[in-house]
């Protein structure tokens, strides 16, 4: 493996080539940036030189603008002292914007590198050819490595990587040291190696690593690369289940009761006809929210490979999410499994063996889950399902998060991200018992529907061409199934949703009536009522049975910025709250 | 209708029709709750929460259970669980809460 090097000078053959093409901007005007030009079939171009010496190459790779529609391009290299042509371009090259255009060819030392450019036929074309970048891949001798980049991949493990630039080494030499502290050897490689992955134990969280790397000749060692530090980050809580056999699973092969003198948490005598054991399951405390990883460290007893299946329930169903053969495995014997997923919520992790040949079985050592991050942040919408006994909040964050609680033990039991652009939820309603409507302050206006039943998000609706955008307030009819939200625009709209066939039907409200928040429906008299953020406040009154506007009540100059309310409807009167210091409460007759 | 005092920005709302209370939400720090008695459009009560319970944009009610759910914009955000005013304005006072960590 090798690095990428560039030249430091360039000479041009012909009389109208005038460029160094060294490191140009890409996307600069080729015109400006200098080129070679060539007039009818003139074959001059540019040389370049000052490569390292001693450079073994074997790619040449070039980034090219053509500003005029027909070439013939003939790449040389000067190898081992001898001009080599190693790519001949017929025609009509287009050279795609930005992309680099990479030529192979047998490895040697190579201190020159040419291009001659031909206009096939003759006339007074100009041939405009920019030439940005070109750089050769190789190593040399003795030579150290270069790049040295150290990258935490978690709490505890961290990614080494660098350079080879030589050709002759026999390994390559890694140190270490720990918050700044005394370089120590850790390991040394076999040649052409560029990646070391160092990880726990030696690895831990919170610690400042630190890196360095020389290449070992018959001569002796090469200068040090050294890394940049790298702290790896705290460490995200792991979390054990709480049982085994929570779920009620009998493991008839073999015991499966907690040996707590051995350390380990379960064993399993696996069948030995190859068929399945049965699962054991694991029950978690707590419903782990927005879980990540589970992962499993094992012992066959026998250092016997054996066939592993584990399933986690996730939102309420079981995915299979680790099903391998043979388990990986350490020179001490010790196994491990792991599966990395979208956050989901986890309340219990089941496993199985099978294997078919000798008596072998296995020890679940030690299981986990982790969980990342808050179970949702910047609740806005809050809603519950009174009949099936549920809160429901979302956050308020891109894309969406609704997080389920659980009113009896008041305890979150679920979490369900929105789709990417299904973002910042701001107002919801619930049709009891079946489904709860979010609408997004989003342009187009979105509107994303979950299924209380089982809390998947089941369809989601875009206003795209409606006109309608950031929904802010909503209110339920549901005698009339129809959700209405409402949109912070100037002038308003209130979007009717009719929740039989989810189609939609928009009211743009009059000129002035800017900036509806609170939406309360009265669905026994027929009238929704629109609370405007405006100075002063108005209210707005809709009739629902044909979706059509027909009153506004402008408030005193003292209430403005209307911004919340509730609806009595056996007494009718409305209230609204003015977002106002000190906040102030109008009551409002409606009709009766 | 003045709130009282620290009450600014009233920002959620619910409303108890059986027992003729409304409840108002704050977007405060600390965050407030606001009971206004419906029959003479009165404040009765106003809670005031703890520190870094603001900003109340989330207000639920269920009735038949007796208890008023708040929600919090912050990071973690919590979930607060309030009686409501059935007998006594004894009633209306924080039961629990949730954060969601």
């Amino acid at each position: 493996m090798a690095d990428w090097y560039r030249p430091s000078a360039a000479v041009c053959d012909g009389q109208e080539c005038f460029s160094t093409h060294l490191n140009q901007t890409y996307d600069a005007d080729p015109d400006t940036i200098g080129m070679f030009r060539q007039r009818g079939c003139s074959l001059d171009g540019v040389t370049w030189s000052g490569f390292p010496a001693g450079l073994v190459a074997n790619q040449l790779r070039v980034r090219v603008r053509q500003s005029t529609y027909v070439t013939e391009l003939w790449w040389y290299v000067r190898r081992d002292g001898i001009w080599t042509q190693i790519y001949y371009s017929p025609a009509f090259i287009t050279p795609e914007l930005g992309a680099w255009y990479t030529y192979s060819f047998a490895s040697g030392i190579v201190d020159q590198v040419r291009v001659r450019a031909h206009l096939p036929q003759p006339g007074n074309w100009t041939l405009f050819f920019g030439i940005y970048h070109i750089e050769l891949s190789g190593a040399g001798q003795d030579w150290p490595p270069t790049d040295c980049e150290a990258e935490a991949l978690g709490p505890e493990q961290i990614r080494l990587t660098w350079f080879d630039c030589s050709v002759n080494e026999t390994g390559f030499e890694i140190q270490r040291r720990i918050d700044f502290g005394s370089w120590a050897t850790i390991v040394t490689t076999e040649p052409d190696v560029q990646l070391f992955l160092d990880a726990t134990p030696q690895v831990r969280p919170a610690r400042y690593y630190e890196y360095r790397v020389r290449a070992i000749f018959l001569s002796g060692p090469s200068s040090w690369c050294t890394s940049n530090p790298v702290l790896t980050p705290v460490a995200p809580p792991w979390y054990q289940p709480d049982s085994d056999n929570g779920g009620g699973a009998s493991w008839s092969n073999g015991p499966s009761a907690r040996d707590d003198t051995l350390g380990t948490y379960a064993t399993c005598v696996l069948p030995l006809d190859g068929s399945w054991s049965t699962w054991l399951e694991f029950t978690f405390a707590t419903v782990l929210l927005k879980t990540t990883e589970v992962r499993l460290l094992l012992q066959s007893a026998q250092g016997m490979a054996f066939n592993l299946q584990v399933e986690a329930h996730l939102s309420g169903a079981w995915q299979l999410v680790i099903d391998t053969f043979p388990v990986p495995s350490d020179s001490s014997g010790r196994m491990f499994a792991s599966a990395v997923f979208a956050k989901s919520s986890l309340d219990k992790i089941r496993v199985r063996g099978s294997w078919s040949g000798d008596v072998n079985f296995w020890r679940l050592i030690e299981i986990y889950a982790k969980a990342e991050g808050q179970a949702t942040q910047y609740i806005v919408p809050l809603t519950i399902d009174k009949a099936a006994g549920f809160l429901y909040a979302a956050g308020h964050l891109a894309p969406g998060e609704v997080v389920k609680v659980d009113l009896d033990s008041f305890e979150p039991v679920d979490f369900l991200q929105f789709g990417p652009g299904e973002n910042y939820p701001r107002c919801v309603v619930v049709n009891p018992l079946t489904h709860a409507y979010f609408g997004l302050y989003t342009d187009p206006g979105k509107i994303v529907g979950i299924s209380l039943d089982d809390f998947v998000h089941v369809l989601t609706k875009t206003l795209a061409g409606t006109g309608a955008r950031n929904f802010m307030g909503a209110d339920i009819d549901v005698t009339g199934n129809y959700a209405y939200f409402c949109c912070w625009d100037e002038p308003g709209k209130v979007v009717r949703i009719d929740l039989y066939d989810f189609s939609d039907t928009t009211l743009t409200l009059a000129s002035g009536d800017n900036r509806p928040w609170p939406v309360l429906v009265d669905p026994d008299k027929g009238y929704l009522y629109l609370g405007l953020w405006t100075v002063p406040g108005k209210i707005v009154t809709v009739k629902l049975s044909n979706l059509v506007r027909e009153s506004r009540l402008t408030l005193s100059a003292a209430l403005e910025t209307l911004s919340c309310g509730a609806i009595d409807t056996v007494n009718k009167y409305a209230y609204f709250g003015a977002m106002m210091s000190p906040g102030k409460i109008v009551k409002v007759r409606v009709a009766t | 209708m003045i709130l009282p005092w620290g009450c600014d920005n009233p920002v959620s709302a619910a409303i108890d029709m059986t027992h003729g209370y409304l409840y108002i939400g704050t977007l405060t720090s600390p965050g407030r709750i606001v009971a206004i008695r419906l029959s003479d459009f009165t404040v009765v009560k106003t809670l005031i929460l703890t520190a870094g319970e603001d900003f109340l944009y989330g207000m639920a009610i269920d009735v038949e259970a007796g208890f008023l759910y708040v929600s919090t914009y912050a990071a973690p955000p919590e979930i607060i669980k309030i009686g409501l005013i059935i007998t006594s304005l004894d009633q209306f006072t924080k039961l629990d809460k949730i954060s969601l960590v």
